[in-house]
């Protein structure tokens, strides 16, 4: 399958005919490996992945968290519904255009990825926490089960089944959005930068090589998390 | 013991119980019939504390230990049978008597979802057993249980329920009269008087 579209691209390439704007996939991969063999690679890469976990981890923190204050309290969720879909409906380069005059270029990426993640995790995390089951969480209250037990065995399983696929699903909204605010922030050492950089010098194969470099750490990253999220389901 | 004062209850706006006055004592049986609809599920979520009487009140003694087989067996799918049973207590040695007396002991360390209804409900059974209650509510408990198992259920039950209170709601009145002390009809409302036998 993916002989199949090397050929599609590589059909694509030489008809346009000009390396400065489609490169043919034989000369990206050969950038690719020159550019793995520089340390500004492996540093670019590493602080990119820093941000973006970072944001990451902040957003479904944030995102599981907040769901759970919305649960509680009436007030706090007629509070952060209408936040929650503003950041939703917003689209990431206004934010990213907004954060420019806010924040360093390094929290730039971290902010985006956090707001990415957190509204996903906490609508998600809520309609776990909703949708659990009446009957077992009124057995609970029957037995006198404690608030800690029903919080772990009968809360815990349903807001699990919610939490788990968008979890996996907002890693990839974070990486494509942290790496597109570098883009627009261009910090130091980072992904984004490079990409920004290789367009304003029109070096094609090079953008292209840090574009596959961008894709195939976001699948890795899924793959990843989908594996550990399996071991967390057994 | 627990004493319902002219309790009635509503649910959307269709009176379900109007005015209910009864004294359950702590050492007897009562066995609770009716046809469906007559309130005998509300009349027990309400002696549960699962629902608030629209009108009248409840008097409970502080603390009392009540238990409840809901009409649904309401087992945790992530648990293993044994585990289920002896959730509250963490008495193995209990849980694991009462499954062998239910001829369950076999599936202890099967998931619920495996198990057939009938076995299921003899799970919920044996949970609310394991907890060793002074009140046992039970919500049709013999749903999905051959003429066999149900008798031999019922002796369990009272057995084990032995000078504590049982409040049972079954269609199946058969297997439960030898050991009621009361019989309790509730007849729909507007006549929904127990009628006491």
């Amino acid at each position: 399958m993916a002989a199949f579209w090397l050929l599609v691209w590589q059909l694509l390439a030489m008809l346009v005919g000009q390396e400065v704007v489609l490169s043919p996939p034989l000369t990206v991969f050969r950038t690719l490996i020159r550019l793995m063999g520089t340390a500004d690679f492996w540093l670019s890469l590493g602080a990119t992945l820093l941000r973006i976990l970072l944001g990451y981890g902040l957003g479904v923190l944030l995102g599981t968290a907040l769901a759970f204050v919305c649960w509680k309290s009436r007030i706090a969720r007629r509070l952060l519904t209408p936040f929650m879909s503003v950041v939703r409906a917003t689209p990431v380069a206004s934010f990213i255009i907004l954060l420019l005059f806010l924040a360093r270029n390094q929290w730039i990426p971290v902010i985006i990825a956090a707001l990415m993640v957190m509204p996903l995790l906490w609508a998600n995390c809520l309609k776990g926490i909703e949708e659990t089951d009446r009957g077992l969480l009124e057995m609970g209250q029957v037995f006198e089960l404690s608030r800690g037990w029903q919080i772990r065995h009968i809360y815990g399983p349903s807001v699990k089944a919610f939490f788990l696929p968008a979890a996996v699903t907002a890693l990839g909204l974070a990486w494509k959005a942290g790496v597109a605010a570098e883009v627009l922030a261009a910090p130091e050492h980072s992904v984004g930068g490079m990409l920004y950089r290789a367009k304003i010098y029109l070096e094609n194969p090079e953008m292209l090589a840090w574009t596959l470099c961008v894709v195939g750490v976001s699948m890795g990253l899924e793959h990843l998390l989908k594996r550990r999220l399996r071991e967390v389901r057994r | 013991m627990m004493r319902l004062e002219h309790v009635g209850k509503d649910f959307d706006g269709k009176t379900v119980l109007t005015d209910f006055t009864f004294l359950f004592a702590a050492d007897r049986s009562y066995l609770l019939t009716g046809a469906s609809g007559a309130g005998k599920t509300t009349l027990l979520r309400l002696l549960a504390g699962l629902e608030k009487p629209d009108r009248g009140q409840i008097v409970r003694p502080e603390p009392l230990r009540l238990r409840m087989v809901f009409q649904e067996d309401r087992l945790l799918p992530q648990l293993t049978v044994l585990r289920n049973v002896m959730l509250e207590t963490g008495r193995e040695d209990i849980a694991l008597r009462l499954l062998r007396e239910l001829e369950l002991d076999a599936e202890a360390a099967a998931l619920p979802e495996t198990l057939s209804g009938g076995m299921k409900r003899r799970a919920a059974i044996a949970r609310a057993l394991c907890a060793q209650p002074d009140v046992l509510l039970l919500d049709e408990p013999f749903n999905g249980l051959d003429e066999a198992l149900r008798r031999r259920t019922a002796a369990l039950i009272f057995g084990e329920m032995r000078g504590k209170c049982v409040i049972c709601a079954t269609h199946y009145p058969e297997e439960v009269r030898a050991y009621a002390d009361e019989l309790l009809e509730i007849r729909p409302f507007p006549d929904d008087f127990p009628q006491i036998g």
